[in-house]
């Protein structure tokens, strides 16, 4: 075969494969169809994944020393991280309930949805490839209950949030990080009650933007989700705040927040699968018919 | 590639992707493994098999990956075709036209994810931060590794592909 044909022939090839792409990214993107391929492709490979990432867990440093048995290190260690994230999930919690109580004396009917989290717990496979999303992937699915939206918490520091379920397959889920770039959801500083928009950024760190100014902001302060919006369960521990940035002429004040979680060293993660999110769809349906009834 | 050399170097890679590799960032960016091993097989091949296991390893990577599916096999194919057109001679007696043609397509490959993911799939790009803690740190990576890659499947490649010497 002559170099033109073979040219001609790898066009014919490339542009056939493209459109193949093209059709799965399209047909993906609006509907579920893909994803009984996506399970069969990925339910096989999570637990290599699985094995992948506990070998990268093992080479970490400071794993290897002779002697230690370090698979009962290792689960005796994960078996305490479980038991401090349970301690401090129940700790926010509490301090939560005092807080709502104080509140709920002088609210009648104050409900309080988020107070009996059931979690799944799940490792960590596999984390995102293309370098501009935070995802994570675990190896829990819909056959566990996990949908898309399930809040995400763990961590080795105990209870922070981690992320919302984005997608999911029968065997794996993939989580986007509260870190991630696409990440904006309504929190609050638990101290001064200052209610906000926590923004994930690209590098890795976390903002908290529309902060009124007349609330005082700390360093140090722990920001929580404010269940604002009916997605998230309210109370789960963001952060903390790392610096305020406030200005006079500004109509609000921002402050950098240092994730409770150590996104890097997730290895373990709890999906919440007992909170309802609020279906905020019918508020959409009656401004569309508003807007259909005005308009000429 | 046969498919049993194929399916498995696949495999390994975007595991080794989508595990190993995101814990060794180098300011911001991450080798893209899958990307190596197609253009290095693509400078190689003869045949037209360099876009094809672009499109496996692409959809392979979008599985193992937040992105939605199908965005990284788009990238990853047309990008490939571009290296694979340049004689493969080219690329084993010389050094420098597989570093100039990893730096352009890893470059044409990160852009073409980025444009999709911001215009077809709605995520926030803020490109100033994705373009200089991502996307060039990543570029930089591929460029350094293409090199060992690229010598690592000579090998495979020859004891797949051998030359058919006619006589006169």
């Amino acid at each position: 075969m002559n170099r033109r044909n073979r040219n001609t022939n790898r066009l014919i090839t490339a542009g056939v494969l493209v459109l193949v792409a093209a059709a799965a990214l399209f047909i993906g993107q609006r509907s579920g169809l893909l994803n009984p391929v996506v399970s069969a492709v990925s339910a096989p490979l999570a637990p290599l994944a699985r094995l992948f990432n506990t070998g990268a867990n093992a080479v970490e440093p400071g794993s290897t020393e002779p002697g230690v048995d370090y698979d009962a290190l290792l689960e005796e260690n994960l078996d305490l991280q479980r038991t401090i994230a349970d301690l401090q999930v129940e700790l926010v919690r509490l301090q939560e309930i005092e807080r709502a109580y104080e509140r709920v004396s002088a609210i009648a009917n104050y409900n309080s949805d988020n107070l009996d989290l059931e979690v799944v717990s799940a490792d960590v496979i596999a984390r995102d490839t293309s370098g501009y999303l935070r995802w994570v992937g675990i190896n829990r699915g819909t056959r566990d209950g996990i949908q898309v939206g399930d809040a995400v918490i763990g961590g080795a520091e105990g209870s922070g949030f981690v992320g919302v379920v984005g997608r999911v397959s029968a065997t794996t889920a993939w989580v986007r990080l509260v870190i991630d770039p696409d990440t904006a959801l309504n929190a609050l500083v638990q101290e001064s009650r200052a209610e906000g928009t926590v923004l994930g950024q690209i590098r890795g760190g976390l903002i908290m933007d529309f902060i009124p100014q007349e609330f005082t902001v700390e360093v140090g302060d722990t920001v929580i989700t404010s269940g604002l919006g009916g997605s998230l369960p309210a109370g789960l521990v963001i952060g903390e705040v790392q610096s305020v940035q406030r200005q006079e002429a500004e109509l609000f004040q921002q402050a950098a927040i240092r994730p409770m979680v150590d996104f890097d060293q997730l290895e373990i993660v709890a999906v919440v699968t007992s909170f309802q999110p609020v279906d905020t769809t019918i508020f959409d349906e009656a401004l569309e018919e508003e807007g259909a009834e005005d308009a000429p | 590639m046969s498919l049993q050399l194929g399916i498995p170097l696949f495999i390994g890679a975007v595991l080794l992707q989508s595990t190993i590799l995101p814990r060794m960032r180098l300011l911001g960016g991450q080798p893209d493994l899958v990307l190596l091993v197609v253009f290095a097989w693509a400078m190689l091949d003869r045949e037209q098999e360099g876009v094809v296991w672009a499109f496996v390893g692409g959809f392979l990577l979008d599985i193992f990956s937040g992105v939605p599916l199908g965005v990284s096999a788009l990238a990853l194919v047309p990008v490939t075709l571009v290296v694979s057109l340049a004689e493969p001679k080219v690329f084993r007696e010389s050094v420098l036209p597989p570093l100039l043609l990893t730096a352009v397509g890893a470059a044409g490959y990160h852009l073409l994810v980025l444009l999709l993911l911001r215009f077809y799939a709605g995520f926030p790009i803020e490109w100033e931060s994705a373009l200089l803690f991502v996307t060039l740190p990543s570029i930089l990576l591929d460029v350094l590794l293409i090199l060992p890659v690229l010598r690592l499947l000579v090998k495979p490649y020859d004891r797949l592909h051998p030359r058919v010497l006619g006589l006169r």
